[in-house]
């Protein structure tokens, strides 16, 4: 499953967190920071993937935005029996690429052509767009017309005066 | 007023660019006058803040409350910031009191869905099953998953995926849920909707990570989905579930080759052509057929893998490069032999070793395990010291351990030269930036020389050579060295103690000659000789006393084997004096070096003496002691005779060489002291029988006049205080670590003077001590008396003379030699180990499961070896090596709780079908859709439940008063009761809601005893006089009967009160 999915810009402030375990508010900061300095060292010709602390990390840079999703192998019960298993059940590392891709694809249809600022000034719809993506940890929808069908019901809703949705 | 909407936050926050701190902790106090406001808007509005302060680090955990509140708008818009706010910032959901709050709300939004059926209230379902899955807990899961189960059945694709991704979540919470509702899981495999499917697909998945067995009968259906469905998506999820289910169905694994074939042959996803490839690995680990032979096919289906992989780590792409090297990986647990004759792989592989990027090179060290051999381990190692030069941090690290592993796994299988690679550990050893790694080195170091006999010499020559090219007559050589060569501080140690333990072989060492490199055994100007430059490395003042001393543990190995040193020397000293001082090879001990030696000793033992380390201390003193009692004067420069001198060490050379170096140690199993220890206390030494093991010549000065000590009138060097025993209980302490070696190094201590400590010591150091009392019969090479004492475990390879010789020709012989010598008797001690410790079982028990493992990949090897083999392979010390460099498997950081969740979820057992007992949970759940028609208004339900569980509570409480607490509840009993309806109007009065449900036909002027007259007037008038005299009878019958009933209506009052005031 996925474990968290952080948007980030290029001085390395976060833009959006979306964390699908709990996770204590230090370690959470901790783990942030350290994630982000790894990934915005790494430069274009390095590969995708980091391994960080038990976490499988997949970003993707898209001008001057870091998408950076972790992911992380379960506890798996059986590789404490059998350390023959080397079963890393982690997400598919290039599905997870193409879901990024999917992802900004869906912002870009949702805002034009998404910026920084779109994701900040607008943090709780982005998070909605997210939800529909990405439910708990678990791709969930990836056809983008599904994804914006909710949200733009909730614009047309919100422009009249005494909707359901305003 | 004005509040600060988000987008005023953001601004500040960015306009204060410098220092956020206070604009940030003003906006959260705002926040929190904020939320006080009764204004839903300005709540909602805070709460964005708060959110967005969240994502950047601030708890909001002490908004849960506002955000519940806001949750509970009518307003989409407002309701939907709530629900934003429980999710990402609600406090750890389990601890939270705040979630139970939610239940009733989310209960009514999850079966919104299913009344309107309108567009909108399905999405007011979504933001709520969202938030459950965010926010579920055990009670949470208990109450709702009815509704959730009954969402599974919604009209709109849009509800039924969400619901049934939430379902994982909630069985986390609330394991026995999964039990009840898999079947209407299963019903979702053939859900019209493909994305439903997926997601059934997907929590399956995860599911069966925990337990596959469970979901093992689901496999054909899953098998269709991979050959029909055309959903990458989806394919991807049910290769990876597929492959999980391997494990448990070998057979399966034959099944699946050949639509994986066809997956990787057609697809032209790099993400699911990756995957198949993936998963075939998986499965050819267990494609063995039950004859134990191998399907035809599997040499093309391993061509076929390693030529997709190739082509992935040859890709320009790096994440191709970096998948396809861990595909790689997957494939050679499997088929480890497979990259062998695939030489243009290897070159690929070695390439990646020099990328930039880390992550690809460390992935690409881990296949390096597989991919040596005995032929090319050289070249491959060769290469890679190449790269730690090159390497920095923790990869440099990496690069170390892994070189030692290849090495060293499985006993120096792969080795053929140990002085070869001898000189690799002393290359290690002068790394810079691998501390962590120095023990390890040490570990290797020492266990070469000591295992491995033919390179012992040229290990004492390079250890010396590490010893001396600290001194400042190496420094100022500037020969060939740089002048601050770096050593790993753990290394010296090791260097040390083998110089120290086989320094009778020092001659040879330096006869030793390698070409250009001849040792300069100076350790400054003034040095003799090897001798004495060896204890001058050791004992230099500037490492106890210098500016940057050496820890205070190796300061200790280093007095101790300076004195064996120096016990060496002696006994050359005799040697060359018998051959009438024509020195042997040129290696002699020639008085004068005998006498530096002895005057170095007591200069810088009395320098170690005043050691603020006991341990230090102690030996130094000790030392320091021994040579005065040897007859040594007192004041001895390096001016007096060297004649008078060296012929009184040549006199004492044999209690020296008897107390200090009897003989060189040898190898221990690991588990020989748990072994001795289970076997039970040894056999009492009889006095005689000790009396004849010891040699007592050696100890000829312990029944003369110590005159030193009378001349000095020193009465701390009275005969007693120097007493060994006393020394000897440090040892212990010294050996304390697991590590053989080390506690080897008790053999030299003088030791077992007195039958006392046979009761000294306590049993976890008898082995030790045992190894002591022997040491004297061992000094003459007469063994007989060893041969069934259990304790010489003859296990490691080179033990000894006779194996040694052959060793380095043929390792794995010699090792199964030793083994097969030393079985029977490991057998017999294995078979009466009742007396173990729980610890010891543990061990053994996990050491089995290791071997167990270890089995598995090298079967055939085995089977060739007999059944003398096998009992090695549960008895042998392979212990250590497993334990040493057991391959690091992904670190586990998952915090324990989350792993407990795992468990429990595993635990749950979907093979069997639903027994009767669990009829009684599933009705509870099954049967709530029902309530709401008897009872109308869910927040009364809850309460009636609870007041079920009162009675229950009640019930188990007061027995005796069963009939009296049912008449509480029973309106027909209570109204004839005249104390029990007294003392339930009370309840009733105290908690109007609980009783108000029944009373709808009551008018509200009346009290409430009235309305159960009223009530049951009106039902039931004709059992009215049928009853009275029944109920009348207990009051009659007896007054404590009475009393008890009125105990139990106020406890039972009491726990209303409490449920409430909790609620």
């Amino acid at each position: 499953m996925i474990s968290f999915i952080l948007m980030v810009n290029k001085q390395g402030q976060t833009r959006l967190s979306s964390y699908y375990e709990w996770m204590d508010m230090q370690e959470r900061v901790a783990l942030e920071s350290e994630i982000i300095r790894k990934c915005l060292s790494r430069s274009e010709l390095q590969c995708s993937f980091l391994e960080y602390r038990g976490f499988k990390v997949i970003y993707r840079r898209y001008a001057s935005l870091f998408f950076i999703v972790g992911t992380k192998a379960d506890l798996d019960v059986r590789a404490l029996d059998a350390p023959g298993s080397t079963a890393e059940n982690y997400e598919n590392e290039l599905g997870l690429l193409e879901f990024i891709h999917s992802l900004v694809e869906t912002m870009d249809r949702w805002a034009g052509s998404i910026c920084e600022l779109d994701i900040m000034y607008q943090l709780e719809q982005v998070h909605f767009l997210l939800d529909e993506m990405v439910m708990n940890g678990y791709i969930v929808e990836t056809n983008k017309s599904n994804v914006l069908r909710p949200i733009d019901l909730i614009d047309r809703e919100s422009k009249k005066t005494e909707g359901m949705f305003r | 007023m004005f509040e600060k909407t988000l987008n005023d936050l953001v601004t500040g926050i960015r306009s204060h660019n410098r220092d956020t701190t206070l604009f940030i902790s003003n906006a959260i106090s705002e926040c929190k006058t904020e939320l006080k406001s009764s204004d839903l808007f300005i709540k909602a509005n805070a709460l964005e803040k708060l959110t967005f302060l969240q994502m950047m680090g601030y708890t909001m955990s002490w908004a849960a409350f506002s955000s519940v509140e806001v949750m509970s708008s009518p307003r989409f818009a407002l309701k939907r910031v709530g629900y934003l706010a429980a999710c990402q910032g609600l406090d750890q959901p389990d601890k939270s009191p705040v979630v139970l709050l939610t239940t009733n709300m989310l209960k009514k939004e999850l079966r919104g869905a299913t009344v309107g059926g309108s567009g909108e209230n399905m999405y007011h379902a979504g933001l709520a099953i969202n938030a459950l899955s965010n926010i579920v807990t055990e009670d949470l899961g208990r109450e709702l998953l009815p509704e959730l189960l009954h969402l599974l059945q919604h009209p709109s694709p849009y509800v039924r995926k969400k619901a049934l991704l939430c379902l994982y979540k909630v069985f986390l919470k609330y394991p026995q849920g999964l039990r009840l509702s898999f079947d209407k899981i299963k019903l979702c495999l053939d859900d019209s909707n493909t994305s439903v499917v997926s997601c059934a697909v997907n929590v399956i998945t995860e599911l069966s990570d925990k337990n596959p067995k469970n979901y093992l009968p689901l496999a054909p259906a899953f098998f269709k989905l991979l050959t029909s469905s055309a959903n990458n998506w989806m394919l991807i999820k049910v290769v990876k579930l597929l492959g999980s289910l391997v494990p448990e169905e070998p057979r399966l694994a034959r099944k699946l080759l050949e639509p994986l074939w066809n997956i990787v042959k057609t697809t032209h996803a790099k993400s699911l052509l990756y995957e198949a490839v993936y998963a075939i690995t998986l499965c050819l680990q267990y494609v063995k057929k039950q004859d134990g032979t191998q399907p035809s096919n599997i040499p093309q289906v391993v061509d076929l893998c390693v030529d997709t992989l190739k082509g992935f780590v040859q890709d320009n792409d790096q994440n191709l490069k970096y998948l396809g090297l861990v595909g790689f990986g997957s494939l050679l647990t499997s088929q480890p032999k497979v990259l062998h004759s695939q030489s243009e792989c290897k070159v690929l592989i070695l390439k990646c070793l020099s990328d930039e990027d880390v992550t690809i090179r460390t992935r690409a060290l881990g296949l390096l395990n597989f991919m040596t051999t005995k032929r090319n381990l050289v070249e491959l190692i060769t290469q890679l010291l190449g790269h730690v030069e090159a390497a920095t941090g923790e990869y440099r690290c990496d690069l170390v351990e892994e070189i030692i592993r290849m090495c060293s796994s499985n006993k120096y299988e792969l080795l053929a030269d140990f002085t070869w690679y001898f000189d690799v550990l002393v290359t290690l050893a002068g790394v810079r930036g691998i501390e962590n790694q120095g023990e390890v080195i040490a570990k290797q170091w020492m266990d070469v020389a000591w295992r491995v006999l033919p390179v012992r010499g040229y290990a004492v020559k390079r250890s010396l050579e590490v010893l001396l090219c600290r001194g400042p007559g190496a420094a100022g050589d500037e020969s060939n060295r740089d002048g601050d060569r770096h050593i790993l501080p753990e290394i010296l140690p090791a260097a040390a103690w083998i110089v120290g333990e086989y320094s009778l072989l020092l001659p040879e060492a330096l006869g030793i000659s390698d070409g250009d490199d001849e040792l300069d055994t100076r350790y400054d100007s003034t040095t003799k000789g090897a001798y004495h430059g060896a204890i001058q490395s050791m004992t230099s003042p500037a490492d106890t006393a210098g500016v940057s001393p050496i820890p205070s543990n190796t300061q200790g190995v280093f007095v101790q084997n300076a004195m064996k040193v120096f016990a060496a020397a002696c006994q050359r000293n005799i040697q060359a004096n018998g051959n009438n001082n024509i020195s042997l090879d040129g290696f002699g001990c020639s008085d004068d070096e005998l006498l530096a030696c002895v005057s170095t000793l007591m200069a810088n033992l009395e320098i170690y003496m005043e050691s603020p380390d006991a341990e230090v201390k102690e030996r130094a003193f000790t030392s320091y002691q021994l040579l005065l009692s040897l007859g040594l004067p007192k004041g001895v420069s390096a001016f007096s005779a060297a004649d008078s001198i060296a012929s009184t060490f040549r006199n004492a050379s044999p209690t020296l060489t008897y107390l200090l170096i009897p003989e060189p140690m040898r190898p221990i199993s690991a588990k020989a002291q748990r072994r001795k220890l289970a076997e039970g206390p040894p056999s009492p030494i009889s006095v005689e029988e000790w009396d004849r093991d010891v040699n007592w010549d050696a100890l000829w000065f312990l029944e003369e006049e110590t005159p030193i000590f009378d001349r000095n009138g020193n009465v701390k060097g009275s005969g007693e205080s120097v007493s060994f025993t006393k020394q000897q209980t440090s040892v212990p302490s010294y050996g304390g670590g697991n590590d053989d070696v080390i506690s080897g190094t008790g053999t030299e201590q003088p030791s077992s003077l007195g039958e006392a400590d046979n009761i000294l010591f306590g049993g976890t150091t008898k082995s030790f001590y045992s190894d002591a009392t022997s040491g004297p019969s061992r000094a003459p090479p007469s063994s007989t008396r060893r041969e069934g004492d259990p304790f010489y475990l003859n296990s490691a390879p080179p033990s000894g003379e006779l194996l040694g010789t052959t060793f380095s020709n043929s390792p794995e012989k010699t090792s199964k030699d030793a083994a097969d010598a030393a079985a029977p008797r490991f057998g017999s001690i294995r078979l009466d180990s009742g007396g173990e410790s729980d610890e010891g079982i543990g061990d053994r028990k996990a050491a089995k499961k290791k071997k167990k493992a270890k089995k598995n990949t090298g079967d055939i090897n085995l089977a060739s070896l007999g059944p003398s083999l096998k009992i090695d392979i549960t008895g042998s010390d392979e212990e250590d090596d497993t334990k040493l460099y057991q391959p690091k498997r992904g670190s586990q950081t998952n915090k324990p709780g989350r792993a407990k969740e795992f468990e429990i979820l595993a635990q749950v057992d979907l093979t069997t079908p639903l027994g009767e007992h669990e009829v009684m949970p599933k009705n509870e759940h099954y049967v709530v859709p029902d309530r709401p028609r008897a009872q109308p208004e869910p927040k009364i339900k809850k309460q009636k439940k609870k007041k079920d569980k009162k009675k229950k509570a009640s019930k188990q409480e007061q027995p005796s008063a069963r009939a009296a607490t049912g008449d509480l509840l029973g309106f027909d009993t209570m109204a004839f009761d005249p104390i029990a309806q007294s003392s339930s109007t009370q309840a009733a009065a105290a908690n109007p809601m609980t009783t108000a449900a029944p009373v709808y036909s009551t008018p509200a002027h009346n009290t409430i005893s009235n309305a159960f007259d009223d009530l049951l007037g009106l039902e039931m008038p004709t059992s009215l006089p049928t009853s009275a005299p029944t109920s009348e009878q207990p009051v009659i019958s007896s007054n404590n009967q009475d009393k008890e009933v009125k105990k139990a209506a106020k406890k039972a009052k009491k726990l209303k009160k409490e449920k409430k005031s909790k609620q």
